[in-house]
């Protein structure tokens, strides 16, 4: 089944990239904060398709050279989080101001029955690393994350 | 993958000429059949890996090759420190020193079957897999501090372990040269509560059956006889050490004049600040790694000790697949000290090889191929051939054939859990999710992948093992 929110037609969404051994995420929207938000969106489906609530805000902060590495830095920051917290987080808030990102996540524990948590992500690597903006003014950000 | 455009020099050792940046060949291992399946990337990225400064012989990739991050799934790489060489955070990856171990169990299978399900049970419950699963074990600083230092040897002084386990682990049990305070607080927050956690994705754990043998000698001397039932597990970590390095490397390759075809393969020289920080990180992950396997081997022989008094699980060995060691190879008849580094691969050291045990030295190294759930797996022995043909390193797995993705779209994980019941095969998971992303259909053929790494030369069969009980995460 491919997982995805939207058509990618619709303005913002996000969608799983096959890759043979781990997983492509992908977000889209019509700023870059939102494509970064909908990319968190594609991250927690990899570990979960069950409804995640938002009992409990995390915040995250992270700064790097270019927009592409700012990608990877952020979705480590909630890999990072989902790990330490052992929580999941179904709703996100970004902002995006000069190198830096600035983020809120909303979540819960995970609850082993309920999200029945396929697999792990370890971190976002390099590979198939894209942050661009469309001609028709969509933003994109996708890699792959290993899994 | 298209055959012409490689050299074959055998049936099973395909080569990539230099051209462009690489400074040296690139080859691929593997039959006919599996090369064609093999994904267009992996060409790319073994060529990728040839153009790295200080890379000697070739860029490899074994028969279980799959497209990576930088380095392919299945790559191996060995680097001269003298002649500029780098290490690669990328060319280690996240999971460092993700391994496999077996036990023997000195049970048959027999003895298993009327306690088969609760077994599986017991296992499942006894042992934490997967996202959200709590170890019971926390680690305050000082022993953060001395299990990345100790590592296994570590876990067997605080009694997570059996002190004979250590000669059947790689660097008897302790990497050394690992350095705690190169590995950020971070790292180690995202570890703290980890111990004794089995993963998930394709982290597992079963109970096998010794179901073939092909090396009755080897198979004697690794303890194996027919319808003998072991244990094997895998897990690692590393994430967060990963995760910083390959961010750093980026901008100290970029520094040093290393040009990169892919930011993944983000590197520095081994003779560097960062290139030596890397090193001290790497090796305290791999001490991770291996007390983490040591802790859960111990569960597993609690379990075991429940349902079989006088069982006594034996290690056989013990294996790493993400790693960059140093390793003496002969290279044009010289003895030269290189930084071999193996993504998805396994060191197979054939006979007489100083580090190996004196109850393995004249036989040579178990190597431990995990296969599917369903298809069970192999153990080979290394070869004295493996040196020549890939710094004495092997396949790891069947390595996957399908995406997750395109997995989830052709299995129910619900029917893969019930088709490997009716063949005898108890799956615990969490997830059923997990198991269709997991389904044996995903994986390539092993039988095919063993087979292919036997005739390259790269190590032997030894038995075939099929699967009775498989816990994952």
């Amino acid at each position: 089944m491919t997982r995805c929110a939207a058509s990618f037609e619709s303005k913002t969404g996000w969608k799983h990239l096959p890759h043979d051994a781990d997983v492509g995420v992908q977000g889209w929207g019509t700023t870059v904060a939102q494509a970064f938000e909908q990319a968190a969106h594609a991250l927690t489906a990899v570990v979960t398709h069950a409804k995640v609530k938002a009992q409990l805000s995390v915040q995250v902060r992270c700064e790097a050279p270019d927009l592409e590495l700012l990608f990877v830095e952020w979705l480590n920051a909630v890999i990072y989080e989902m790990a330490v917290r052992k929580m999941l987080f179904g709703r996100f808030a970004v902002r995006i101001d000069d190198g830096w990102l600035e983020g809120t996540l909303w979540g819960e524990p995970v609850d082993v029955a309920r999200h029945a948590p396929a697999c792990e992500p370890k971190g976002a690597t390099y590979t198939a690393l894209r942050v661009a903006k469309s001609p028709d003014g969509i933003w994109s950000a996708a890699c792959i994350v290993d899994v | 993958m298209d055959l012409a455009r490689f050299t074959e020099v055998d049936p099973t050792t395909w080569r990539i000429e230099p051209r462009e940046a690489m400074r040296v060949p690139a080859i691929i291992y593997a039959d006919e059949n599996l090369i064609r399946d093999m994904d267009d990337k992996v060409f790319e990225q073994a060529a990728n890996v040839a153009t790295l400064p200080g890379i000697v012989q070739a860029s490899y990739a074994m028969p279980d090759a799959h497209w990576g991050y930088g380095f392919p799934i299945g790559g191996v790489a060995a680097f001269d420190p003298d002649h500029g060489g780098i290490v690669s955070a990328g060319g280690v990856g996240f999971d460092i020193s993700c391994g496999v171990r077996t036990m023997l169990t000195g049970l048959k299978v027999a003895d298993i079957i009327p306690v088969q399900k609760s077994l599986a049970d017991s296992l499942f419950r006894q042992i934490p897999a997967g996202v959200g699963s709590k170890g019971t074990i926390t680690l305050d600083t000082i022993d953060m501090d001395a299990m990345l230092s100790g590592g296994a040897r570590w876990a067997v002084e605080r009694g997570w372990g059996d002190r004979r386990d250590l000669e059947r682990i790689e660097e008897e049990g302790t990497m050394v040269g690992a350095k705690p305070d190169h590995v950020s607080e971070r790292a180690k927050e995202r570890q703290r509560r980890e111990m004794g956690t089995l993963g998930s994705g394709n982290h597992y754990l079963e109970v096998q059956a010794v179901a073939e043998i092909f090396d009755a000698a080897v198979a004697r001397a690794f303890g194996l006889a027919l319808d003998d039932v072991v244990v094997t597990g895998s897990r690692g970590l590393g994430h967060q050490i990963g995760t910083e390095f390959l961010k750093e490397m980026v901008v100290i390759a970029q520094a040093s004049g290393i040009e990169l075809p892919d930011r993944e393969l983000a590197c520095a020289p081994i003779n560097s600040e960062v290139g030596q920080r890397y090193l001290g990180a790497m090796r305290a992950a791999i001490n991770c790694a291996l007390a983490n396997r040591e802790i859960l081997g111990q569960y597993a022989r609690r379990v075991f000790a429940h349902f079989f008094p006088n069982c006594d699980l034996r290690l056989l060995f013990d294996v790493s697949h993400n790693t960059c060691k140093v390793e003496p190879h002969a290279v044009d008849g010289k003895r030269r000290r290189l930084f071999v580094h193996r993504k998805g691969a396994t060191r197979a050291f054939g006979p007489g090889h100083e580090s190996l045990p004196a109850a393995l030295r004249s036989v040579g190294q178990p190597v431990l191929i995990g296969g599917s759930m369903g298809t069970g797996s192999y153990i080979l022995v290394g070869e004295t051939s493996s040196e020549r043909k890939a710094f004495s390193s092997a396949c790891h797995g069947a390595g996957r054939a399908l995406s997750r993705h395109a997995a989830l779209k052709q299995w129910s994980g619900r029917k893969v859990i019930d088709d490997l019941a009716a063949q005898g095969i108890l799956i615990r998971s969490p997830s059923t999710r997990g198991v269709a992303e997991e389904a044996p259909g995903a994986y390539k053929d092993v039988a095919a992948v063993v087979a292919a790494a036997e005739r390259a030369g790269l190590a032997r069969s030894v038995a075939r093992l099929r699967p009775l009980i498989c816990t994952k995460g």
